[in-house]
């Protein structure tokens, strides 16, 4: 340590204790700035909260609109009932009176339509196995497939299959090809919504927050992308993919550059990963319009680029900020495990849409300073059936 | 004291009201030495002071909070102008022997001259003496918090004494004449 030096001596006893007016205009300033930090950092809660809340309303309206579809179904039961035995008292050839009670009551009959076709080959069948009269097959036969070449000619329910029905020879058509187009028929109108979808593509945009174990609120982190999901049966399937996604999260941890080894430093970390999910999904409910799913698997994150902002946690420290850059140095193989469920709705054919809580927890550290990165958020998905299945 | 730094724990406004008031003068001081301009000296001093209440939890009792502050408001300062702090490596200063000053030519000097002065110096210069001189950093301290060699820390405080005395000799035989006439 040097002596004492006069110059400094000088300067310090000169400049150390001025006495500079306050000024009130300064703490009005101060008070603005603490004012909208306190606002900055409600934001990022205020936007989880905000996206927690849309994704419950999203699960409400599909529950709202899944249960009510249930009571209409039970409502039109009755008149089905009524329907279907005086429509196949009809002559086949009438098709017109048919036509003119079709718009008359569609939306009680359209309904009933499909209903009857099924119900209709299944007594048929139990009479034809029953007493064996061809002639009675045949008549019935006709009756049958005037209705259904009437419900061919109403867009809603021309389906592929029941347009095959109408198109059927009813002089050739046997007991067993009877058998085969009810279960056709049956096949059909079975419930799942994905259930003719052996491959689907989702496109995903999901908000989350990802924290470690010392964190200070954090910033939102982003995902976009895009899966895949493979049917392996009725309830399994798998899905893969690419999510690029922006990691913001921050920790505490000790500065590894210089001599500053032994000072705590909090971090800032500003990552770009690209995340690459294998999930396991499991159908828990499978509704003709809805479905719901658990789904858990593991990722695996290939960092793009990594910044960190070193700030030491005591301010008054003489360390100075650092920040560093990593680009295209760290992978994790399966890092991080996956977990949630997904609730899926159909809006059209081969068309849906989810949403899908999630938790991503970590298997091991992630980046500069191992941190433990655990991700919570909620996934917007739109998904398109491709090639489904025969 | 230390009932107006709990309330600021507690973020109740009007406790760091009062710590802003008491310590308005002393960290306005830091900014000005450091050659931030009055323009932005308020900015700066507000930074640091939101600093301040954000970590005031961290602050160690058993230390002058005067000090703690301080340092708070020194590496805010610095922040402030690291953009334009270059510092020229020079070879290592080991010694440097003081001009004589002869004394009585001081007393003269007010507080805004001897700011006039320190904010004459270049940024590096007068960053290294404000913090050598004034703050009492160690030249380790400043290596590291500069980023610079303890060499150049040195090398830089030698230049700047010796510049501040050259400036003071000047104001000191000027005065001497105005005095004398």
């Amino acid at each position: 340590m040097e002596e004492e030096n006069k110059i400094d001596q000088f300067f310090r006893q000169g400049l150390d204790s001025p006495d500079i007016p306050f000024k009130e205009m300064d703490w009005e300033k101060m008070e603005a700035k603490l004012d909208q930090q306190d606002k900055k950092r409600i934001f990022p809660m205020w936007l989880f909260t905000a996206s927690g809340i849309a994704a419950a309303l999203a699960l409400f309206a599909f529950w709202y609109f899944a249960e009510s579809r249930g009571v209409q179904k039970i409502r039109k039961n009755p008149e089905l009932t009524i329907n279907t035995p005086r429509k196949s008292r009809q002559q086949p050839g009438t098709r017109q009176t048919i036509e003119k009670q079709n718009t008359a009551k569609p939306t009680t009959i359209k309904p009933s339509l499909t209903k009857a076709v099924p119900l209709l080959t299944n007594t048929l069948i139990k009479e034809t196995l029953q007493n064996e009269s061809a002639k009675n097959i045949k008549t019935e036969q006709v009756q049958l497939l005037a209705l259904n070449n009437d419900s061919a000619l109403h867009p809603p329910f021309e389906t592929a299959k029941m347009a095959s029905i109408a198109l059927i020879d009813p002089e050739k058509i046997t007991v067993q090809e009877l058998l085969h187009i009810r279960k056709a028929i049956e096949d059909k109108s079975k419930p799942g919504l994905f259930k003719n979808q052996g491959l689907t593509l989702s496109f995903i945009a999901a908000p989350d927050i990802s924290v470690t174990k010392m964190s200070k609120p954090s910033k939102l982190s982003s995902n976009l992308g895009i899966l895949a999901n493979y049917n392996l049966t009725t309830r399994l399937s798998v899905t893969s993919g690419l999510i690029y996604s922006r990691k913001r999260y921050n920790y505490t941890g000790f500065g590894q550059q210089n001599n500053a080894a032994a000072y705590p430093w909090d971090v800032n970390a500003d990552c770009n990963v690209l995340d690459i999910p294998v999930n396991v999904n499991y159908r828990l409910l499978d509704h003709k319009k809805y479905s719901i799913s658990l789904n858990a698997g593991a990722s695996s994150y290939v960092m793009l680029k990594e910044k960190y902002q070193f700030r030491p946690s005591n301010p008054a420290s003489t360390q100075n900020p650092r920040s560093i850059e990593i680009n295209n140095e760290n992978q994790y193989l399966f890092g991080v495990a996956n977990i949630g469920v997904s609730f899926n709705r159909e809006i059209s054919r081969g068309l849906s849409i989810g949403v899908q809580p999630f938790i991503k927890l970590p298997l091991t550290g992630i980046g500069y300073g191992n941190a433990r990165l655990r991700s919570t958020g909620v996934s917007f998905s739109l998904n398109l059936g491709l090639f489904p299945n025969k | 004291m230390q009932a107006i730094i709990n309330g600021c724990i507690k973020k109740d406004r009007s406790s760091q009201y009062l710590l802003y008031k008491e310590f308005y003068s002393y960290g306005m001081a830091i900014c000005r030495r450091y050659g931030i301009s009055d323009f932005d000296a308020s900015d700066v001093l507000n930074n640091g002071f939101l600093k301040v209440f954000n970590h005031i939890d961290r602050y160690n009792s058993d230390k002058p909070f005067k000090t703690w502050l301080g340092r708070i408001m020194t590496n805010t300062a610095i922040d402030h102008y690291r953009s334009n702090l270059k510092f020229s490596n020079h070879d290592d200063v080991d010694e440097y022997e003081g001009l004589p000053i002869a004394p009585g030519v001081y007393e003269q000097l007010a507080y805004k001259d001897l700011l006039a002065l320190i904010n004459n110096l270049s940024p590096a210069y007068r960053t290294v003496f404000n913090l050598f001189a004034i703050d009492g950093f160690t030249h380790e301290e400043i290596a590291e918090l500069l980023n610079i060699s303890i060499g150049t820390s040195k090398s830089n405080l030698f230049k700047a004494r010796q510049k501040l005395q050259e400036k003071l000799l000047i104001l000191g035989t000027s005065d001497e004449i105005i005095n004398k006439g």
